[in-house]
């Protein structure tokens, strides 16, 4: 089963022109300026480097596989020499000594860094509404939301017309914003990706992936990030080919029944669209499992952040004030109290809470417990099945306003389609589907290390549907 | 419902300090978090193996040998008190 047409790819396009003489720092010094002005509307990124930067790593970079292509990093990924903030104040003025490896992949591959984008706080959040700096916006209406964490990251690879970003998710946060901004989001499988240089999240949890215009854009990125790293010990290479003849896709039903009307039917005729065309077979069944996975995630993820974000005390990096008269815990109280925001002070007792004694067993170690079930479960799911397919989101990016006025448990509820995946370290692909007051997203999911499926699957899908551009879009070559 | 000991208990493992509407916001939002995780008492994990990681995990430990790290300056320069190489903080005794 092959895709029907040729395979549209961004980066190839750019590629294609460099290749016939494009004057690349031109480009540069137009996309820099175009970015400027469009990210006074979108905050999109938290930093753009000029042009001038730009220019000089591009004299200093010798590969040739992504030959000047220009990418992003989330603000949670540490660039050597460019502040890193995680989103958050008290890390304002960090700046790392060192690249993260992901950025050091990319460097040698000759990709050009555009900038740091836009997040919530360490990741916690699905609109982007809780970044310490500012709320970046949907391009498609910039009263909806831009989803999270990698907002900024969504919006910018939404925008500029050759891009992709590397962001990162945990429970969603590339899918989500891939599905509100109607770009690609690439979620890898737990450890194919070099996690060293990010700052981290929930490290059971964290993966660092890729947006992108296309499905062909965020598999050639893939194949340069991924890979074992000494330097992070969770990281192998395992590789499972894809099956290109006689896909079965499961759908799991319990959990489509949380969707809106909207999201539900966009989802069924992407589906109908796919069996008419390629004659792939489906089933729908019960997955009642999944229903534990959203409080399973959000005790273990807290846990772990709560532990992660000991270590930010306002002294050695980051945001340092106060008088060092005080002793050290009221010095690290004071810092902490003044410089986390919220929902960073709420995961962090949420998690310090669910980990102490006598209460260790009933959260931290059932929600493990559970992790495994849900884990046990998938993977029999795939002894049957090749794909898992679900909506990405239960609803479209809804208004900043109204994103503000939910309750955490209303916020971390939405996160029900991305968490399974997330939570069983499995890769996923979110793609458009539909374009209503935002664009809608559904997600394949494969099991752990079978990303070539998922390439397989978005290709096949991109080969039917055609994709709409922005109405906001930068880097534009006439 | 969590009670203001243990609340109050979290908060100072926490090293976070909150205001008195945000101590009241926070605690009545933690109690509904807490009361929506309940569902998890519903499952029966008797024979379940708790999974600390998605996929089985090699520990590989570093080799047993020092090694120079090369940018210590660049680290130290963060600090906003520094000299030769050490750092400043707040007083401990």
């Amino acid at each position: 089963m092959g895709a029907k047409n040729d395979v549209a790819s961004k980066i190839n396009e750019f590629l294609f022109m460099v290749k016939n003489g494009m004057d690349i720092e031109n480009y540069y010094i137009e996309l820099v300026s175009e970015l400027e002005r469009v990210n006074r509307k979108l905050n999109m990124f938290l930093k753009i480097r000029s042009a001038k930067e730009c220019l000089s790593e591009i004299k200093k970079l010798g590969g040739k596989q992504l030959s000047y292509f220009p990418y992003s990093a989330k603000d949670n990924i540490c660039t050597e020499g460019i502040e890193t903030t995680a989103g958050s104040k008290i890390l304002k003025g960090y700046i790392p000594p060192f690249d993260a490896t992901v950025i050091e992949k990319m460097k040698r591959s000759g990709a050009v860094l555009l900038g740091k984008t836009n997040m919530d706080e360490f990741g916690f959040g699905t609109f982007s509404i809780n970044s310490a700096f500012s709320i970046p916006r949907n391009p498609y209406n910039t009263e909806l939301c831009a989803g999270g964490s990698s907002g900024g990251a969504g919006v910018a690879t939404a925008v500029i017309e050759y891009h992709v970003a590397i962001a990162v998710s945990t429970g969603g946060s590339i899918s989500c914003p891939a599905a509100f901004n109607g770009v690609v989001g690439l979620t890898p499988t737990y450890g194919s990706v070099s996690r060293w240089g990010l700052i981290d999240y929930a490290n059971s949890l964290d993966k660092i992936g890729v947006m992108g215009k296309y499905t062909k854009d965020v598999e050639i990125i893939f194949n340069i990030i991924a890979g074992i790293d000494k330097r992070d010990p969770t990281t192998n290479k395992k590789k499972i080919n894809s099956k290109a003849k006689g896909i079965r896709i499961f759908i799991p039903e319990n959990i489509i029944s949380g969707c809106n009307k909207t999201i539900a039917k966009s989802f069924w005729n992407a589906i109908e669209k796919l069996t008419n065309e390629y004659g792939i077979e489906y089933r729908l069944a019960e997955l009642p499992i999944l229903q534990h996975a959203v409080p399973a995630y959000y005790i273990i993820a807290t846990c772990e952040a709560s532990t992660n974000l000991a270590r930010f005390c306002g002294m050695r990096y980051g945001m340092q004030e106060g008088s060092y008269d005080k002793y050290f815990d009221e010095y690290f109280t004071d810092a902490r109290s003044s410089f986390f925001g919220k929902e960073a002070k709420r995961r962090i007792i949420l998690g310090t809470f669910a980990r102490m004694a006598g209460y260790r067993n009933k959260y931290y170690l059932k929600a493990l417990k559970v992790r495994g079930m849900i884990i046990g479960e998938l993977k029999n799911i795939f002894k049957r099945y090749d794909i898992i397919a679900t909506p990405t989101m239960p609803i479209t990016a809804p208004p900043i306003s109204l994103a503000e006025k939910l309750s955490p448990i209303e916020t971390y509820m939405l996160d029900m389609l991305t968490i399974p995946p997330n939570l069983a370290g499995m890769p996923h692909i979110s793609l458009p589907i539909a374009y209503k007051d935002s664009p809608i997203g559904m997600q394949f999911i494969a099991n752990h290390y079978a990303e070539e499926l998922l390439f397989h699957m978005g290709k096949l899908w991109e080969s039917i549907f055609k994709y709409k551009p922005a109405p906001i879009r930068v880097g534009v070559i006439k | 419902m969590i009670t203001d000991g243990v609340f109050r208990r979290v908060l100072l493992n926490c090293r976070i300090r909150l205001g008195k509407e945000e101590y009241k916001e926070m605690k009545a939002e933690l109690d509904k978090i807490l009361e929506a995780f309940r569902v998890l008492d519903k499952i029966d994990t008797k024979n379940a193996k708790p999974a600390y990681h998605p996929i089985p995990i090699q520990d590989v430990l570093r080799g047993d040998k020092a090694e120079r790290f090369n940018n210590v300056k660049g680290i130290v320069s963060l600090a906003r008190k520094n000299k030769e190489g050490y750092i400043w903080g707040p007083k401990t005794m």
